[in-house]
């Protein structure tokens, strides 16, 4: 790996660390949740079905004391909003998620069906073969690929990964093919640049075209794109959208993940699209926000455009995988409409506890969870059903 | 949302294969006399090659030639009966280092991702599922909705199957309509209403319609109308995929299909280097005959070479490099006057024709280290990947 303080690309967050006194502290002088309590409701949600670690129980916001212990039980952490998913997902009947990770041919199958998706440029692969997407062999590819046949502005990411980490947005390169201009100001050397991908990315690196954002959201956030996170469930007999938040990108950042310091979330009205909350910070840091801290934008009223036309292209993009239960979009909102950035198979729902203000478990989205966990067991056994009586015809045909 | 309602009898929709038939007395005593091999030394040997990788059953022993005393005891040991070839292929494409395993297996998204690719197959013209979407391509819900696109929409000849499934079992070939009368490969005849509602009790889970293939007509010269694939089967070791051997499947007389278990049907076994045909072998066990020439058009098929051949190496090798990390793939190739197109890729592609078409066994000294390279790959690559998840 190359050194940190070197690094063009966007560096992954700090593993959790263990809970600092100075939260119990603060927490204690301004909710008055005494370090006992908090502890003990610590251990309380740990044996949960929330399952929410230590620092879980800060970040989420379950510490609040005008929460009944009940409320507090509905907040996920990490392990049990896997849970959640895996049974709306199973393992087992869901093999097809390794496919939907494949960041490359996963977006060009949706161009094939005439579905938004990001246009991949190029991709840097030692051996991986792409068809009409050229492919990079060498870092010596990847700096021509730079210096003369990409269109700016780009967007590059790794193949394997996750959190935007290792992303970068490339604005243009300098007039005499030497340098980067990235999407946070930095100028950054061409050669540096690759030499930085090549060695901490083996795997491959993705070149796309950077989506130009929708004015009404460039307005807000400036032209950084931020995306929105939409859940769709199947739910009956289609998918359809369990909730969305807008993820803010934070003004220095490259992209909209929530771990990146500054970095907003909004709570979107599943009907109309219309914003109704904005969110900074996590635990007893977190604050609500009126306006864009740099755009100073109000947010008050403002709702997304081509909203139904978002919802179309989430459900049918979920139904071309009728046996994911659910499923989490990375979309963007281009002046024509939404482009699918990526579709996560196991979202973390902490995004929505942050911007609904309560647990994702609550009775109502508990009741939507447990009809599409229903549904998974019953194509499950029916598919081993079905195998079993295959099995026992070809058997008597002998 | 899944396949049911598998019973429905005499459908114009091929049915699959039985079991493979324990062998019976007098298979015995036919070698005992034909070859000289005691029952005892056919047990001896049956009973032997179950044992460890070979995995073979006593029917495959017989439909195989293994009694056959030309043979020695190392040409006979590198065979494999398929839950050997399962045992070996999954060595070779391990579920952990192989996760799209799954989709591969999706014959639809898999050859609609190669079309977006610029990679050859075959067209979809439309899809029957109750429950999947996919986007622009023309989606019916109910038998209705299939019955109004094959009055209407369909570009005849049609060829249709299941999303997943192997063996051919579904197949279809619908040469016309005419008024309310699709008219089959076959001959046979089947009324619109009634055919698509067999196909939406039987394929709820999904069946695709697609513009049917006609073969070369160098090979249809050879073996008749019905497509015929090249079987290539190619293998990566970490260098990048090669091929490793190749087997053209000649259709059975009035089959749509090649699939190895219908009666009939010939294989040859294709020299690598220059799509030469090398053998034409029919039948299995004691019926087995080793020919020259077609047995029904009479056209020779030893010695001929396939038309495309380079071309259709580059893209089996090309389509397994989308999906480097399997260690084996099994494309299934047809050849038209086009050029060649991929059909399917076989995640588990079964050896046995290899074996049937050479009279070799897969395990021998010229393939062995081939799989085993793989398989070294695959080892080490499973171990990084446990090593990492432990890690996390």
């Amino acid at each position: 790996m190359t050194a940190l303080a070197q690094k063009a690309l966007v560096t992954p967050p700090i593993n959790a660390a263990p809970v600092a006194a100075n939260t119990i502290v603060d927490i204690t002088k301004r909710y008055g949740v005494s370090p006992l309590r908090q502890l003990r409701e610590m251990a309380t949600l740990r044996f949960a079905r929330g399952k929410l670690d230590g620092h879980e129980y800060y970040t989420t916001g379950a510490f609040r004391p005008d929460q009944s212990m009940d409320q507090k039980k509905e907040y996920v952490g990490h392990t049990s909003s896997f849970a959640v998913n895996e049974a709306c997902s199973p393992l087992k009947l869901t093999e097809i998620r390794a496919f939907i990770r494949d960041k490359v041919p996963y977006s060009e199958l949706l161009h094939q069906y005439g579905l938004p998706a990001t246009e991949t440029q190029a991709v840097l692969t030692p051996a991986r073969f792409f068809g009409r997407v050229p492919t990079l062999r060498t870092a010596e590819d990847a700096k021509a690929f730079l210096r003369n046949d990409a269109r700016y502005p780009l967007f590059a990411k790794p193949v394997e990964g996750r959190e935007s980490v290792g992303s970068v947005r490339i604005d243009a390169t300098g007039a005499d093919g030497v340098d980067l201009h990235l999407g946070n100001g930095k100028v950054v050397s061409l050669d540096a640049f690759v030499a930085e991908i090549v060695a901490d990315y083996p795997e491959g690196y993705i070149f796309q075209t950077a989506v130009h954002q929708h004015p009404d959201l460039t307005a807000i956030t400036g032209p950084v794109i931020g995306t929105m996170r939409y859940i769709t469930l199947w739910d009956g007999d289609w998918p359809r959208l369990l909730y969305a938040v807008w993820k803010l990108p934070s003004p220095r950042a490259m992209s909209d993940n929530y771990w990146q310091k500054g970095s907003m979330a909004g709570q979107l009205d599943r009907e109309t699209g219309k914003l109704l909350r904005v969110r900074r910070g996590m635990a007893h840091q977190i604050e609500e926000l009126t306006h864009h801290p740099v755009s100073g934008v109000s947010f008050d009223g403002f709702t997304f455009p081509h909203w139904k036309e978002i919802e179309r292209v989430a459900c049918d993009a979920h139904a071309m995988y009728p046996e994911m239960g659910l499923i989490g979009w990375d979309m963007a909102v281009g002046p024509d409409g939404p482009v699918i950035i990526e579709a996560n198979d196991n979202p973390f729902h902490n995004l929505y506890q942050i911007t609904h203000d309560r647990g994702v478990r609550h009775p109502e989205m508990d009741e939507a969870f447990t009809r599409a966990a229903a549904r998974s067991q019953s194509i499950l056994r029916n598919k081993i059903d079905v195998f079993q009586a295959r099995q026992k015809v070809r058997a008597g045909k002998a | 949302m899944t396949d049911t309602g598998i019973q429905a009898p005499k459908s114009a929709l091929l049915d699959g294969p039985g079991t493979a038939k324990k062998a019976e007395a007098p298979l015995i005593a036919q070698v005992a006399k034909a070859y000289g091999v005691s029952p005892l030394r056919q047990m001896r040997e049956i009973f032997s090659m179950r044992r460890g990788a070979q995995k073979l059953s006593g029917p495959e022993y017989y439909s195989m030639r293994l009694f056959d005393p030309s043979k020695s005891t190392e040409e006979k040991r590198a065979f494999l009966g398929q839950a050997g070839i399962n045992a070996l292929n999954t060595s070779m494409n391990p579920p952990i280092a192989v996760p799209t395993r799954a989709f591969v297996g999706n014959k639809l998204l898999y050859t609609q991702l190669l079309t977006q690719l610029g990679m050859s197959t075959s067209t979809t013209q439309a899809i029957f599922s109750t429950h999947m979407s996919v986007g622009h391509l023309p989606t019916a819900r109910n038998a209705a909705d299939l019955a109004a696109f094959l009055r209407t929409d369909a570009r005849y000849p049609v060829f249709g199957k299941p999303h997943f499934g192997s063996l051919s079992t579904g197949a279809v070939r619908i040469e016309a309509r005419s008024d309310d009368m699709l008219r089959l490969f076959d001959g046979t005849t089947h009324d619109v209403d009634t055919f698509a509602e067999h196909v939406a009790a039987q394929y709820p889970g999904g069946f695709m319609l697609q513009s049917a293939l006609s073969p070369h007509s160098a090979m249809a010269h050879i073996a008749g109308p019905a497509i015929g694939c090249v079987r290539v089967v190619t293998a990566n070791n970490g260098s990048g995929p090669k091929p490793v051997y190749a087997v053209w499947k000649m259709p059975a007389a009035g089959a749509i299909s090649d699939n190895t278990w219908q009666d009939g049907i010939l294989l040859s076994h294709i020299e690598l280097d220059t799509g030469t045909l090398l053998s034409l072998v029919r039948g299995t066990g004691l019926e087995a005959e080793t020919l020259s020439d077609h047995p029904v058009s009479g056209a020779p098929v030893v010695g001929q070479t396939l038309p495309f051949w380079e071309e259709t190496l580059r893209l089996a090798t090309d389509a397994h490099a989308v999906f480097p990390e399997f260690g084996v793939c099994g494309f299934d190739i047809a050849v038209t006057d086009e050029g060649p197109k991929i059909l399917e890729c076989n995640d588990n592609p079964s050896h046995m024709m290899y074996q049937r078409a050479t009279g070799r066994g897969i395990q021998n000294p010229d393939l062995a280290p081939i799989w085993q390279a793989v398989v070294d790959r695959q080892t080490k690559q499973v171990a990084r990947l446990q090593s990492a998840s432990k890690g996390n």
